[in-house]
């Protein structure tokens, strides 16, 4: 959704959240359009009005409608396995996790729990088996914060010494030649009950990133640029108004290290992206990440409307 | 693929369908493909084949409501069903409150894009050509990933108002990236054509291998604004962005980076440096395209920016009636070229005190339509130049720049001869500003 000061010459883009799932009619029955509509044209209305976020070190609050997407390019890629031997070279790129890193690389802050699943109910990859039959299954890929292990299929498994395919292969179409593609890949909650007011708590100069904005990573997964849907100050703790041209940079072994907090059970939310892009020719793949919000500290952003 | 006889008879078809399940209007297009690729990677081809497919989609109103369905099987009573659903689906249907009547008969050029060799693609020459290619990346010591393709096509449309339009296109690619053995260095090109015989994979692959050899061991140097060169694969991973920057409709809206204050728009304003020209012409012997424009306006060259100036936007059929005008005759394709002698890319770094040579980006995102500010970063070959020579290899920056600017009068310094790089045909640039937010260490 656009709102436009068409005296002025200025405009701002909210994008309505989409949230795809692999369920039923009546899902979309269910789904709270108008709700989200509405919401949305009252905050692009804020969006345009609102004053410009200021460059620098921000804590930032992450909202599981942004998350996804930060986990999907920043944990999703980088742990194919294929990628990190080199047969995405041409095209999607390589992973900074090397062959034998599983079981050794620190890739986030202890309390960062991820994980493969292709059993996840509504999830976009979830399946009963995979295109050569192998059944579907859920698996650690970080463990307290240490990667652990890889997205395989049965072709990629003995090259890291297992005897088992995790269940990844995929093709999207029958003309489709079927390769390593993503499961659901989600971040656990907190064992406990952890609250969006929880994280805030402590912050006194932060941001809470909500929907889906601009993303872009690098080719092996370190350097990425989030924006969102709509970005919010925080400040002692407390959400605020909306900030404009905002956009978080980080590395992905920095960002995810810098995690000191994920929210609880409640807090947990499945959500999907329907067009994940990989291979040539190219094919398209559905999937879903699950995560809570999460809290993460002095974090590098960007004005974009001044870069 | 189908001929045009054969293409046309299944719309024609269709639409006698369609206007017997009770459409008033209806638009039938047909596209019948062959694609033929070879994968490799790790120094060994991983993947190949070849598909033959068809399909149909009808699109038909019925009291100014839209339905449209698609199908894969010409059988006589599978297009029966096909017109009969496009139709259900209509009737069921919100009014369309774009609708604009198909367009009658039209007078089309022939298309120039197509050669019956990419259709046909040689398998042998083929793989005497990937078989090339692996032994150079094997004998410099480096692991190449490619991938070699040829697609070729046959589309017709007919409409119920009597538009008929026929033609046939083909691409051929390739693409090499190299990567050196102490995994510090990654080169990459590619090239692509409408006539498969005219592309060079040997070349194109050596071109890949000297750039993995000579971005080894890069150095980080800190973000910031440099003086830059872009070859022209560079310059055609941002060009994108401006193409889709050209609707009337958003600019008019005032939803866009050519959008002015008071509901105007940027047209008539130099917004470019003087030299630069960016136009669409389906005729151009090196990168032509079919002669029509997705909606069946019979296109002809478009000049966008003539000397710098914002000339023209893209009018859609709707927009152009709401306009009270005529729609554009395209784009079709995208030309940016400069007026005058170009210069080389040896030449721009011969001339150059400092900066950046940059080979092509990565992940390229729209920031910010305002200003047409992207995000992405360098990728496979960044080099530091001093005095004229370059010096060394750097490590990947993520830049944050607007097109807009960067095209700007005061911020272009030459304007090398227009490569292909499908759909687009674009120069390398030379820059005197060009901004970098931060380093990546990815290779």
């Amino acid at each position: 959704m656009t709102a436009a000061d068409r005296a002025a010459g200025d405009f701002q883009t909210r994008p309505v959240v989409d949230r795809a799932k692999l369920l039923g009619w009546e899902y979309v029955e269910d789904y709270p359009w108008f709700q989200d509509a509405e919401r949305a044209g009252h905050e692009v209305v804020e969006k345009l009005k609102a004053r410009p976020v200021s460059p620098g070190r921000y804590d930032v609050v992450v909202d599981p409608s942004q998350l996804f997407l930060a986990i999907h390019e920043s944990v999703g890629h980088s742990t194919e396995l294929d990628r990190a031997l080199g047969w995405e070279a041409n095209m999607a790129g390589t992973s900074f996790i090397t062959p034998t890193d599983a079981g050794s690389l620190r890739f986030g802050s202890p309390i960062v729990n991820l994980v493969g699943d292709r059993t996840q109910t509504a999830g976009l990859a979830t399946t009963g088996y995979d295109d050569e039959g192998v059944k579907a299954e859920r698996w650690h890929l970080v463990r307290e914060g240490t990667f652990v292990d890889w997205q395989t299929t049965r072709e990629l498994a003995p090259l890291v010494g297992q005897s088992r395919s995790h269940g990844c292969l995929h093709a999207d179409h029958w003309s489709s030649v079927p390769f390593p593609r993503m499961p659901n890949v989600s971040l656990e909650p907190a064992a406990t009950e952890v609250t969006l007011d929880d994280l805030f708590s402590g912050i006194k100069r932060g941001l809470f990133v909500e929907g889906r904005g601009v993303s872009s990573i690098d080719q092996q997964r370190y350097n990425f640029q989030f924006g969102g849907a709509v970005i919010r100050e925080i400040t002692n703790g407390r959400l605020g108004a909306i900030v404009r041209d905002a956009a978080y940079q980080s590395r992905t072994p920095d960002f995810w290290a810098s995690c000191d907090g994920v929210g609880g059970p409640a807090t947990y939310r499945l959500w999907g992206t329907s067009a994940d892009g990989k291979g040539e020719p190219g094919q398209t793949n559905a999937v879903s990440h699950g995560c809570p919000p999460a809290r993460f500290r002095n974090v590098t952003v960007l004005n974009t409307g001044a870069a | 693929m189908l001929t045009r006889d054969e293409t046309l008879g299944i719309c024609d078809t269709v639409l006698r369908h369609a206007r017997t399940a009770g459409a008033e209007d209806a638009t039938v297009s047909v596209r019948s493909t062959l694609e033929s690729h070879a994968r490799f990677a790790d120094n060994r081809v991983t993947t190949s084949g070849r598909s033959e497919d068809l399909g149909v989609t009808a699109t038909v109103w019925v009291d100014r409501k839209r339905g449209s369905a698609s199908g894969s099987d010409v059988s006589g009573g599978a297009l029966q069903d096909l017109a009969a659903e496009a139709v259900r689906i209509a009737r069921i249907s919100p009014v369309h409150r774009e609708y604009v009547p198909t367009p009658g008969a039209l007078t089309y050029a022939e298309s120039r894009g197509f050669a019956s060799a990419t259709a046909e693609v040689d398998l042998d020459a083929r793989a005497r050509a990937l078989g090339g290619v692996l032994d150079a990346c094997r004998t410099a010591g480096v692991t190449g990933a490619g991938f070699h393709s040829a697609t070729a096509s046959a589309a017709g449309t007919a409409t119920a108002n009597g538009n008929r339009r026929f033609f046939q296109s083909s691409e051929a690619g390739f693409s090499v990236t190299a990567r050196s053995s102490d995994g510090t260095g990654s080169g990459y090109a590619a090239g692509d054509h409408f006539d498969l015989t005219r592309l060079d994979p040997a070349r194109i692959a050596s071109q890949a291998v000297q750039k993995a050899i000579d971005s080894r061991q890069p150095r980080p140097i800190e973000p910031g604004e440099y003086p830059v060169i872009l070859e022209p694969q560079a310059v055609a991973d941002l060009a994108g962005s401006l193409a889709q920057a050209f609707d009337a409709r958003t600019a008019d809206e005032g939803r866009s980076a050519f959008s002015a204050p008071g509901g105007k728009t940027r047209v008539g304003e130099r917004l470019f440096h003087e030299r630069l020209a960016i136009y669409s012409d389906p005729m151009h012997p090196v990168m032509p395209a079919v002669p029509a424009t997705d909606e069946g306006i019979p296109a002809s060259r478009l000049s966008l920016v003539r000397a710098g100036v914002l000339e023209n936007l893209e009018y859609s059929r709707f927009w152009a009636r709401e306009q009270k005008r005529d729609p554009t005759p395209g784009p079709v394709n995208l030309i940016i070229e400069g007026t005058g002698e170009p210069t080389t890319v040896p030449a721009m770094i011969a001339g150059m005190e400092r900066g950046l040579l940059i080979s092509r980006f990565w992940y390229v995102r729209l920031v910010d339509a305002r200003t047409l500010m992207l995000t992405g970063l360098t990728r496979d070959g960044l080099w530091w130049i001093e005095k004229g020579r370059i010096q060394h290899p750097v490590r990947n920056l993520r830049f944050n720049q607007s097109v807009l600017a960067m095209l700007a009068p005061w911020n272009v310094q030459a304007i090398g001869a227009p490569e292909r790089r499908s759909p687009l045909l674009v120069p390398a640039l030379k820059l005197s500003g060009f901004t970098f937010t931060s380093v990546s260490d990815a290779v």
